[in-house]
């Protein structure tokens, strides 16, 4: 059967510009490459192609990004506060001095924590309607 | 870590993720652009490692698709941002509008994805198209269309002559017309002359041979370019000879080092010794010349007697002088320089000498602008028959999306919605083709430049710049406007009721729809009739160019290059030259495997050619008359056995004429033939350039040779001995600079380079060898502007053929499979499979008929425009045209014979139980 054109709802959030606010609600639901990232770099700080390597490790393959949409979603978290882009390194010992590496700004850790418990809710109430058993 | 290794593969991925990269808006390139091509470099550096070099191609595919979807949707939000910061109160319909936009082109990216192999198909046709336009648009927009890199270039003029009394269309300076232009004129801010040289540079280092500009002190200000480094020339110094001279930036860097203390020093020209007061800057080129040196050219009021147009004039006009201006005040000027005892009020007359003020870049551009102007057409038809084929894959999707448009309509999108959607989705296709094809006209320029004759000027102009870029842009635009326009024409208002019966097929719609596919396929081999036709006349050409007999035979045999004798060289004043030269061509000759040796002041097809006027004893003019002017060359040695130049009538210069100072020449057939109307009655007549000339007597004659190149006339020559006593106003003339010509047995004569070289510096070690090559060079380097259009159209018809094949071979196909059901009845009914067979292939014959007569007809108009560069062929040639029609039509039948076999092989009750 055919199916009809349903048009597409406009999914993408609106990320408000004022930090000054600190209503972690208005960030949820984050979209699943954000949390991602977030959780890529929630230890330690990483560059670019290690945190797409770290996502695609901890997705089992499933999410494997391309460098556009990695960096349009960096933008977005570094625009809304989120993440922070280090200064360039010089200490010689790191991997490559040449990177930029990113790490979670205090928000960006109290929002990814907020998503995780939101997930976490979720998942719960998955589980009590059977639809997820326990490991 | 991964991005340590640089495999040229990945090297080339990067450099091609690059590229893409330029689809971003400029703020998030800035911010991102270097990280993610890292993160490219090290994907593609583990695919590779893992597998291959074909992982790298893929992931460079990927990319395409990956950068274009998120860098409109990057577009997109860097559009909302604005409007949310900028405009508090947004206007509610430009609002709407990105909005809708955006709808419609994630709508369009999502049916790319699901159906990747149309897009992709579809992608890579238009990137052909839109590549090989955007590569000629590049050369064209270098070469023709950039102003030259001068201040206001649009002021800068050349000033030469017509004379069609004389014979030339083009006429440049003589020393009264200088003289006279330079003091007189009311128009020119500056007016200058120069001439082109090649002087020898010895001392430290070899010595070599470079070239030269000889420039009056006005050319520099009249370009409003100073030397960098020093000064220009000054007026009181320009008749000092040796005097000051000014390097080039890049022989500067190349035989100083880029030394800044090199103002002062001196530098050995032909033995002497000249100052270097300047460097010119690094990015001056003169005009489309490379010179090494720059010499000053000084005039001296005297010289206004020599009837030789030697100099080049370029001028700046002053501001709001327009062309017109320029040319009437020439026109004025001309008359005064019968002041100068170089021509009277009569001659001038006779010779009809007018004044020709043209734009200076007509001079830089030359002739190559008919021949870029027509492949940029060619190419703009190859466009169109991408765009005709890409419009058919977009008519068999939307038949297939029929019922979805339907769905659609019938829960109230309205007809603009739909057609805006089809839009969407082609003009997005075209864009992405664009990118593509902006790699593809990168390698497609390399290449071009590569071919390009070696004459066409502004070749290091020739780069991809934002006029390029906006081109490709408009041009995928375009595309995408064109062929998406059919399918929105013919399926924006479907018929909701039929569409959504099931099976519901064969309506009008389809019908009408057969005849719109037809009929584009019909125009795809119509054009690509046209561009067959097109590349038949070159090879035409080509072969008739090939086929002219020059003058002179087997030039493969021949090795030719260029020596000067510096004066200094020379014992016992300049007739010294003689003896070295003698002693040099027996050298050469005595090397094994040379069979002759000769030499000339200039080759054929060289471009170096001396004119002078001539009188003939036997047929004397009066004062009123002008004199005719004739080319001569002086030669040496075994020159027209060398060269397998046939004589006639008579003999040939000999050692004993140079040395005796015999006043003896030697005339070509035509020029025979003009006065006596036979070759052997010219022996024994005589004749000189002018009348304080001795008579000189004609011992031999020659066979023509086309030294202007072969698609010109073989004009008449006459030859001197390189020593003449009381010639052109000279006591003595010696000609110190030749060309030498050694014709050997060796299958290779540039083998024969390091003893040839071995022979000249055994006479004398300071003497540079310049001009290596081989005759054959020469003559194909008359043949470079045929040759080279000639493969760039037969590229253009190689594209256009295999397009308009697949064209007619989808349209076929895609009416077999309409038409399953019926053939299968058919056949039912007792019908044999050739019946079938031919009922397919006439429907192709049809559609093959059609393209033959109206490509026939396209050609006649469009192949007169190349008339121009055709060359003993008429652009309405009938066995050209007879062989593109046939080819095309067996082409057109051959691809329907694979549908028609298809067509002819259903099985009935297959086909009708498919129903």
């Amino acid at each position: 059967m055919p199916k009809a054109y349903m048009p597409q709802a406009n999914r993408e959030q609106t990320v408000a510009k004022t930090r000054s606010t600190v209503d972690i609600d208005q960030y949820l639901p984050l979209t699943p490459v954000a949390f991602e990232i977030l959780l890529a770099v929630a230890e330690e700080e990483r560059h670019g192609y290690a945190i797409m390597q770290d996502i695609e490790d901890a997705t089992e393959g499933a999410m494997r990004l391309n460098p556009g949409t990695l960096y349009r979603a960096i933008g977005r978290l570094v625009d809304a506060g989120l993440l922070e882009e280090l200064p360039a390194r010089e200490a010689p010992d790191l991997e490559d001095a040449r990177r930029r590496y990113y790490a979670p700004t205090p928000l960006g850790k109290r929002v990814a924590e907020a998503e995780a418990r939101r997930l976490a809710a979720q998942v719960a109430a998955a589980r009590s309607k059977k639809l997820l058993r326990r490991a | 870590m991964a991005h340590h290794t640089s495999s040229p593969s990945v090297a080339v991925a990067v450099a091609w993720y690059a590229l893409l990269l330029r689809a971003y808006p400029v703020s998030f390139r800035r911010q991102y652009g270097t990280q993610m091509t890292e993160v490219f470099e090290d994907r593609c550096g583990s695919a590779r490692r893992r597998h291959g070099r074909s992982a790298v191609a893929a992931s460079c595919l990927a990319a395409v698709g990956e950068v274009l979807v998120n860098a409109s949707k990057e577009h997109i939000g860097a559009l909302r941002r604005t409007r949310h910061t900028t405009t508090p109160q947004p206007r509610k319909s430009s609002a709407r509008i990105a909005e809708a936009a955006l709808t419609d082109v994630r709508f369009a990216l999502r049916t790319f994805a699901k159906n990747p192999i149309f897009a992709v198909v579809a992608m890579l046709t238009l990137c052909l198209g839109i590549g090989a336009n955007s590569a000629i648009f590049t050369v064209v927009n270098g070469v023709l269309l950039r102003p030259l890199p001068y201040d206001r270039p649009e002021d800068l003029v050349a000033v030469a002559h017509t004379a069609p009394g004389l014979g030339y269309s083009r006429l440049p300076q003589a020393p009264a017309t200088y003289l006279t232009y330079r003091d007189e004129n009311r128009v020119f801010e500056a007016f200058g002359a120069w001439s082109r040289s090649r002087v020898s540079v010895t001392g430290s280092g070899d010595p070599e041979l470079v070239d030269a500009v000889w420039i009056t002190e006005d050319v520099l200000s009249a370009l409003r370019v100073q030397p960098s480094i020093g000064h220009g020339f000054a007026t009181a110094t320009m008749a000092d000879v040796p005097g000051g001279v000014i390097l080039s930036h890049g022989y500067w860097q190349r035989r100083f080092g880029g030394d800044a203390a090199v103002i002062g020093r001196t530098v050995q020209l032909n033995l002497v010794s000249w100052e270097i007061v300047g460097v010119m800057p690094e990015d001056f080129r003169f005009l489309h010349y490379e010179p090494s040196l720059y010499l000053p050219n000084y005039i001296p009021a005297d010289a206004g007697s020599i009837r030789s147009f030697d100099y080049q004039g370029i001028a700046r006009l002053r501001p709001g002088v327009s062309l017109d201006e320029a040319n009437r005040d020439v026109a004025r000027m001309i008359p005064l320089t019968a002041e100068f005892p170089w021509a009277t009020a009569a001659d001038l007359d006779e010779w009809r000498f007018g004044p020709d003020v043209h734009p200076l870049k007509a001079d830089v551009v030359g002739d190559v602008g008919t021949v870029l102007w027509v492949l940029f057409g060619m190419f703009g038809l190859v466009l169109l028959i991408a765009c005709a084929n890409v419009a058919n894959l977009f008519f068999v999707r939307a038949e297939a999306r029929q019922r979805e448009i339907a769905v659609r309509t019938a829960m109230g999108a309205s007809r603009g919605r739909i057609a805006r959607q089809f839009l969407a989705e082609s003009v997005v296709l075209g864009l992405f083709a664009g990118v593509a094809g902006l790699g593809l006209a990168q390698v497609g320029v390399r290449l071009l430049v590569h071919l390009a004759p070696a004459n066409l000027p502004r070749l290091d102009e020739i780069t991809i710049d934002p006029a390029v870029l906006l081109f490709t842009v408009g041009v995928s635009l375009f595309a995408g406007l064109v062929f998406g326009l059919f399918p929105v024409l013919h399926y924006g208002n479907p018929n909701v009721v039929t569409a959504l019966k099931e099976g519901g097929r064969g309506s009008s719609v389809g019908r009408q729809t057969h005849r719109l596919r037809t009929a584009l396929a019909v125009t795809q081999l119509a054009l690509a009739l046209v561009l067959l036709i097109g590349s038949g006349l070159m090879i035409r050409s080509f072969r008739a160019l090939k086929s002219v007999d020059p003058g002179f035979d087997r030039p493969q045999e021949v090795l030719t290059l260029r020596l000067a004798i510096p004066r200094r060289e020379i014992l016992r004043g300049q007739e010294g030259a003689v003896p070295i030269t003698e002693q040099i061509l027996r050298r050469l000759a005595e090397v094994p495997g040379v069979t002759s040796v000769g030499a000339a002041s200039g080759l054929p097809m060289e471009g170096a050619t001396n004119t002078n006027s001539i009188q003939v004893e036997d047929f004397p003019i009066d004062g009123s008359q002008a004199m005719p002017v004739r080319y001569y060359k002086a030669i040496a040695g075994d020159y027209f056995a060398a060269m397998e130049i046939p004589l006639l009538a008579g003999r040939s210069i000999t050692w004993d004429d140079i040395y005796q100072r015999r006043p003896v020449g030697v005339v070509t057939e035509n020029f025979a033939r003009e006065y006596w109307g036979n070759p052997a009655l010219a022996l024994g007549k005589r004749i000189r350039h002018n009348a304080t000339d001795a008579w000189r007597e004609i011992v031999g004659v020659v066979g023509n040779v086309h030294d202007r190149g072969v698609d010109e006339d073989a004009p008449s020559v006459m030859y001197w001995p390189m020593a003449v006593e009381n010639f052109a106003g000279f006591d003595l003339w010696v000609r110190r600079s030749m060309s030498y010509v050694i014709r050997t047995a060796r299958p290779n004569p540039s083998s024969l380079l390091p003893e040839v070289r071995q022979a000249v510096w055994s006479v004398n070690p300071n003497l540079p060898l310049a001009n290596v090559r081989t005759l054959d060079d020469l003559v194909a380097g008359s043949l470079s502007r045929t040759s080279f259009t000639l493969v760039m159209l037969g590229i253009a018809a190689t594209v256009a053929v295999f397009l308009g094949t697949v064209g007619i071979y989808g349209v076929i196909s895609y009416i077999v499979a309409q038409r399953t059901k019926e053939i299968g009845v058919r056949m039912a009914l007792g019908a044999q499979q050739s019946d079938v067979r031919r009922m397919v292939l006439r429907h192709g014959a049809a559609i093959g008929a059609g393209g033959v007569i109206i490509g026939l007809a396209a050609a006649v108009g469009l192949t007169r425009v190349m008339s121009a560069l055709l060359f003993g062929v008429r652009p309405a040639d009938p066995v050209t045209y007879a062989a593109g029609a046939a080819s095309v039509a067996v082409v057109s039948l051959l691809a329907c014979y694979i549908p028609a076999r298809r067509a002819a092989a259903v099985d009935p009750l297959e086909a009708l139980r498919w129903e």
